[in-house]
């Protein structure tokens, strides 16, 4: 029971292929791994290694050919299209590598937009305020409301997305490459938000990344090599 | 799954959709310009066909026959037929004294028909004849305008109005007289002689059915009695109470012991063969309406109608690729959009309703804006009057003049074809949007 409510992520015997053309790629080979509530943790390894595609299960936007994955406790190849995007709305938060914001909506809107997606949340326009401003507050952004993305830098761009992606207070929040597109020190000011609300809020942080500097401030390391986990550390 | 559609909040989709048209403005202004050209032009054709229809219902009402119709044959022996009705002064009284029915009658007249030949120096022509009394229809005048002549001198015996389109076949002008022959119920021809006194404007094709005379010439040839007429003709109050009043005159009539003639829904001068073969003698009763008395001219309609749905079906067919390959582009371009909002937890239904919802707002503005336009342009050509200079078009219009007529119901109809359409074309490419895996949107690459 302990094992069940600590795993909020368990990865059993994953695999998953691409076809490209008449090759097939083995992008994950035999993946185990399980996850806890409040875990802070990178997928590092080089290009072509299947962080982005192991972040992709994770985060229900694809699924395994082989293998189980239980989110939340829920096995996600039992769930239909309509369970899994429920799961992704009340469970999961993605920061995408390029932002990934509504172009058309300002900087309020763009962060309120998931919790109009919620049932219990949709007609709530006070607690929907209240958790926006919340969290707009967190990233620094409050004063910048009515801006549209284009009108911001790469780092306030992924400070809304963080902002998105807490907004309706998911157990975890997926970044692929959150630092990619961006300068180090606005890459370490975004990495410091992220510790600072895993702190705070006992999120699950999971980000894939390159960069040593970054790899070093996660608590959990696991580093996949030609689809296959070469390690998993615990950081001290 | 509709069920989720309206729980949750559509604000931001519907500004998500606002904000999308507006940002990709060239193209949004290309198709609205396309939708709005497709609703101005259908509005017109629309217009033009009403126009028709009301001008005919007008003309037809005014010139043929009333509302309703209380004719009939009389029958002296098997192989005759006269359209009269005998002793009508006592039906008049009975529908006025019957309080259901009088309720709903404007006006009730009477007019002799008949239906014979009439013979110029140079030529002859056969039609259906009206004998008309003009100090009970003087709204006559106001209606047939005169290109020679004077119309109101029908009032006085001996005289005749004719129209343009006679005149031309008969080669006659205003003074000149013609011969009228008429076959009598004794299966001989009586004649006739009448002056022409006013040269009418042609009303299009209705025209050729029409010589106006003093109903007591018309009385004389066919050597009928002071209490006979050719037809009762009732003019309602509301239109749409026809049938109604058509079955209260049936029965008051019926029950008064009235011989009725079997339904038969063509104007009275082709039912002469039939009841000319029937072996029955004396007088039937025949209660027929406005549309059954022109039904031999519905075709100009239905052509009418036909055209304006071909042409239609064209324009839409056009709107839906439009709008289809609109959808398409803005598809193509916020792939990535889509599969970050499928990410966040949009379920697919909300991808379809968010590019409907675009599609609609974008093709509910252009087709106000075009019916709006369509509308204003149609009542300003109809007060312009302007000349119709083909004859053949006068005659297909039935009209001398454009006459456009802009009905709310088609209105609504236009707006209603266009939005529909509009939506049915963004469908398919709205249902593939939702159909894209969130993985694969997301790393779209154009």
């Amino acid at each position: 029971m302990t094992n069940l409510i600590s795993n909020l992520i368990s990865v059993e015997n994953v695999c998953k292929d691409y076809k490209l053309g008449a090759v097939t790629v083995n992008a994950l080979k035999e993946i185990n791994i399980k996850i806890s509530i409040g875990e802070f943790m990178t997928i590092a390894g080089p290009s072509g290694s299947g962080k982005t595609t192991l972040l992709n299960l994770i985060g229900c936007v694809d699924v395994p050919t082989e293998g189980e994955l239980v989110i939340d406790g829920k096995g996600i190849s039992r769930l239909s299209d309509k369970e899994l995007t429920e799961l992704r709305l009340n469970t999961i938060g993605f920061i995408f590598q390029t932002f990934n914001l509504i172009p058309v909506l300002n900087v309020y809107d763009n962060v309120e937009f998931p919790l109009l997606l919620k049932n219990d949340l949709s007609k709530n326009k006070k607690e929907r305020k209240e958790r926006v401003m919340y969290f707009l507050d967190k990233v620094g952004l409050a004063d910048h409301l009515n801006h549209r993305p284009s009108e911001l830098s790469g780092g306030q761009r992924q400070r809304v997305a963080i902002a998105r992606a807490l907004v309706s207070k998911p157990k975890i929040v997926l970044a692929d490459e959150p630092t990619a597109n961006l300068d180090s020190e606005t890459g370490q000011n975004i990495i410091d938000l992220m510790k600072k609300i895993n702190r705070e809020d006992h999120t699950t942080f999971i980000f894939s990344t390159h960069d040593t500097s970054i790899i070093k401030q996660a608590q959990r390391v696991v580093v996949l090599k030609d689809g296959h986990i070469s390690s998993d550390e615990m950081m001290k | 799954m509709f069920k989720y559609m309206f729980k949750i909040n559509l604000s931001k989709i519907f500004l998500i959709s606002y904000r999308n048209i507006i940002k990709n403005r060239a193209r949004s202004a290309i198709l609205a310009i396309a939708i709005l050209l497709v609703t101005f032009i259908l509005t017109l054709v629309m217009a033009i066909t009403a126009g028709v229809d009301d001008n005919l219902t007008k003309t037809a009402s005014t010139l043929m026959s009333g509302d309703l119709n209380v004719g009939g044959f009389y029958k002296i022996s098997s192989s005759s037929a006269a359209p009269a009705v005998t002793e009508y002064t006592k039906i008049t009284s009975l529908i006025m004294n019957d309080p259901n029915i009088k309720s709903e009658i404007s006006k009730i007249v009477d007019r002799i028909r008949g239906y014979g030949r009439l013979i110029s120096d140079e030529t002859s022509m056969d039609m259906p004849l009206w004998g008309v009394d003009l100090r009970n229809e003087n709204y006559l005048s106001k209606i047939l305008k005169a290109h020679e002549g004077d119309f109101d001198r029908v009032i006085d015996k001996g005289n005749m109005a004719i129209f343009e389109y006679h005149a031309r076949k008969l080669k006659v002008k205003v003074g000149d007289v013609v011969t009228l022959s008429v076959p009598t119920q004794r299966n001989t021809n009586n004649t006739k002689d009448v002056k022409v006194v006013a040269i009418l404007k042609d009303i299009g094709f209705l025209s050729q059915f029409s010589v106006f005379l003093n109903s007591a010439d018309l009385r004389d040839v066919y050597q009928m009695k002071e209490n006979v007429t050719g037809v009762i003709m009732i003019y309602l109050k509301n239109l749409n109470k026809l049938k109604d009043v058509e079955n209260k005159v049936n029965k008051l009539l019926t029950d008064n012991n009235y011989k009725l003639m079997e339904k038969d829904q063509r104007p009275f001068f082709l039912k002469f063969d039939k009841v000319s073969s029937e072996p029955w003698r004396g007088q039937k009763i025949d209660i027929t309406t406005w549309e059954e008395e022109i039904s031999f001219l519905r075709w100009i309609i239905k052509i009418f109608n036909a055209l304006t749905m071909i042409f239609t079906v064209i324009l839409l067919v056009i709107i839906a690729f439009g709008i289809m390959n609109a959808v398409m582009i803005a598809i193509k371009e916020r792939t990535i959009e889509i599969g970050t909002l499928r990410a966040i937890g949009m379920q697919k239904i909300m991808v379809i309703k968010m590019f409907l919802l675009e599609a609609f707002l974008l093709s509910a503005t252009a087709s106000i804006l075009g019916i709006t336009l369509g509308a204003v342009v149609a009542l300003f050509l109809n007060i312009l009057h302007i000349p119709i200079m083909s004859e053949a078009f006068r005659s297909f219009l039935l009209s001398n003049e454009l006459i456009l007529s802009v009905r709310i119901d088609n209105i609504l109809l236009s707006f209603f074809i266009v939005v529909i359409v509009t939506m049915l074309g963004a469908i398919y490419p709205s249902y593939r949007a939702s159909k894209l895996k969130p993985i694969v949107a997301i790393n779209h690459i154009d």
